[in-house]
């Protein structure tokens, strides 16, 4: 099992930042490489430019902690996969988020480590970008 | 334009003396004996890394490893690098690839590389500077243009291959074939016809036959075998009966004289050996080197031998056809490699950092343009393939760039640049979390390595070989007083050439393992 930890400080207030990673169902709009996403219930679809379909299962969204926490159950051959997302306030426009992963096979967090990299750093343009 | 034409021809992990121009005495090389008896064949020409892609990287950059900051498999070269490629663009050449390209990671599921785009979605560019390419790696299953084919066209034939990877692990492939159970070893169905080696010297030929007559063109085709799988075509592996072969010089066939040879070496060749400790993605994580038998050593380099024979067999389809376009006298020929194989040295296959001539010492043959009258050579000295881009640019009469780091390739001993270092740098971080990282430099005779401080050395350990005496590398008088202060400037110097490298947050980070 590997274990990989991508962070970034989004000038943003943490409700503003949360409301963006809990609207689960628009990831492929800041993640890389995504065509697009939906959700049904507790279900996340991803299509991916590859041609592959990331099925994913939501296993957290609290909005009291800002954690969101899903687990990788199809389109790529992962054994055991746990996505936690966390949201801290660091000031009143001012969070810092953190995206953690533990994945088997162990190689494959090479892969989501250096596209979550790209991912948080899309987002963080995306949010500091937008109307304040 | 009517100026010289180059046809820059690769394959992936082919040792230095696998070729009859170089002492091979089993793969029947014709055609590649045919460029070196016209051209210039080099003895001691070393890669800048000793796997794929900054190797890669630093063909088409002309830059060292630390320059370029493709560290280890994986990091991707950033789409807008310097590139040999883009210069002979603009200087009006035609630009094409056709094979094994991998300046950027196989492993892409969510398609962020323009090589997998474009194989994935069959285009063919414009990429780095090629107008066209047309990919193909060591299987049928993957983002390349090969693999979409035999999908497309061939699906019965895309299991034959060996799977490189296993799964669900996505470790690279432990799992033995053939006759001896060898790793990375499979009799392959695949007709010879489907096989990748004919494949991109029959992309390269088509592309080659639809320019017209008065076009310059920089033509790099690149082979991805001999590297493992170790799997040619069944319909070939009559042509060489492992049961034959003579065991390599390299291979040590006593146990005990293997582990006294390694014991002498720092301590990860040991410790892979034993199966402590893999270093490096590259090598099988399951497989233990100690259990390799002499039979599978020959079985492997027997089916290397096969891959060779096919590589050369094709090559020769290649320059029949620049034949055929009345081009030959006007195009200059290079061959070589991205770094060498174990091969069965020391007890060992695949790669790693193990800066031995298994792995360092190429084979590299410039025949120049015939118009260009340059007499055929030997060179002995000591070059790199940094030099290659440099190169291309002197046969394209077009200046070097400054950010190249090299210089075009001597063409006597006596034109050899004693100032250039040639320098080959390693630097790896296993997924395990297993570091090691080295600085290699051949000079007068003399092949030093320094590493420096990871998890299984302290930055104190070297090896240090004279090759004239010990063309096997099997004595390491790293710490013999008498060779210290030659050791010490020759540290000194790779150490300034390479620098270490840098720390997470500066240096380019790891997309994939490969």
């Amino acid at each position: 099992m590997a274990t990989l930890r991508r962070e970034v400080r989004i000038a943003r207030p943490a409700d503003a930042v949360w409301d963006v990673i809990a609207d689960a169902g628009t990831i492929a709009d800041w993640f890389p490489a995504m065509e697009s996403s939906s959700i049904e219930g507790d279900v996340r679809r991803c299509s991916l430019r590859s041609g592959l379909e990331l099925i994913e299962r939501i296993v957290t969204s609290d909005a009291e902690l800002r954690r969101f926490q899903y687990r990788v159950t199809g389109g790529v051959p992962v054994i055991e996969h746990l996505a936690t997302v966390d949201v801290f306030a660091l000031g009143p426009a001012d969070a810092l988020l953190v995206y953690s992963t533990e994945v088997e096979p162990a190689p494959l967090a090479l892969v989501l480590g250096d596209a979550i990299e790209e991912a948080v750093l899309n987002l963080r343009a995306r949010l500091e970008g937008s109307d304040q | 334009m009517m100026g010289r034409k180059i046809l820059f021809v690769t394959t992936d992990q082919q040792r230095y003396d696998s070729l009859g121009c170089t002492g091979g005495t089993v793969a029947r090389t014709p055609v590649i004996d045919a460029l070196a008896t016209a051209g210039i064949v080099y003895d001691r020409a070393h890669p800048a890394s000793v796997v794929c892609m900054p190797s890669r990287a630093t063909m088409i950059t002309g830059q060292r490893v630390s320059t370029h900051g493709v560290w280890m498999n994986g990091v991707p070269l950033p789409a807008d690098a310097p590139s040999v490629a883009q210069v002979l663009h603009e200087a009006g050449y035609r630009t094409a690839l056709f094979g094994k390209a991998h300046f950027e990671p196989y492993l892409d599921p969510f398609l962020r590389f323009e090589e997998n785009r474009l194989g994935r979605f069959g285009a063919h560019g414009p990429h780095r500077g090629f107008d066209h390419l047309e990919l193909a790696s060591h299987g049928a299953v993957g983002l390349t243009h090969y693999a979409r084919w035999m999908m497309q066209e061939h699906a019965a034939h895309v299991g034959d291959y060996y799977p490189v990877i296993e799964m669900p692990g996505m470790q690279v492939n432990a799992a033995g074939g053939g006759d001896t159970d060898a790793p990375q070893v499979k009799v392959n169905p695949i007709p010879r016809e489907l096989y990748h080696t004919d494949w991109v010297a029959d992309r390269a030929i088509a592309w080659l036959d639809a320019l017209p007559d008065d076009a310059d063109w920089f033509c790099w085709v690149s082979f991805p075998d001999p590297h493992h799988p170790w799997d040619p075509p069944a319909s070939e592996r009559g042509r060489v009966d492992w049961r034959d072969l003579d065991l390599p010089a390299g291979y040590p066939q006593d146990a005990a004289e293997r582990a006294a040879i390694l014991a002498a070496k720092p301590r990860h060749w040991t410790a892979w050996y034993e199966g402590d400790v893999v270093s490096n993605y590259e090598a099988p994580d399951a497989w233990v080197p100690a259990t390799l038998t002499a039979d599978q050593v020959r079985e492997v380099n027997a089916n290397v031998h096969v891959e060779v024979e096919l590589i050369d067999e094709a090559l020769g389809r290649v320059l029949d056809a620049v034949r055929a376009r009345g081009w030959d006298a006007d195009t200059d020929v290079v061959f070589t490699t991205d770094h060498g194989e174990l091969q069965g040295d020391f007890g060992l296959l695949f790669k790693g950092p193990y800066h031995v001539d298994a792995l360092l010492r190429l084979p590299l043959i410039w025949r120049p343009a015939p118009s260009a009258q340059v007499a055929p050579a030997r060179v002995a000295s000591p070059v790199s393939l940094v030099d290659l881009a440099p190169t291309f640019c002197a046969a394209a009469d077009v200046d070097v760039p400054e950010w190249m780091e090299g210089g075009a390739l001597p063409l006597t001993d006596s034109d050899a640049r004693r100032d250039a270092p040639v320098v080959t740098e390693w630097d790896s971080i296993h997924p395990r979390g297993h570091r090691v990282h080295a600085r290699t430099i051949v000079a007068d005779d003399v092949l030093v390595t320094a590493y420096g401080p990871g998890t299984m050395h302290d930055g104190t350990e070297g090896e240090l070989y004279r090759l004239a005496d010990d063309p096997l590398q099997r004595e390491n008088r790293w710490d013999e007083p008498s060779a210290r202060a030659g050791r010490d400037e020759l540290v000194a110097t790779v150490q300034r050439v390479a620098p270490p490298l840098p720390p997470r947050g500066i240096r380019r980070g790891v997309a994939a393992p490969v």
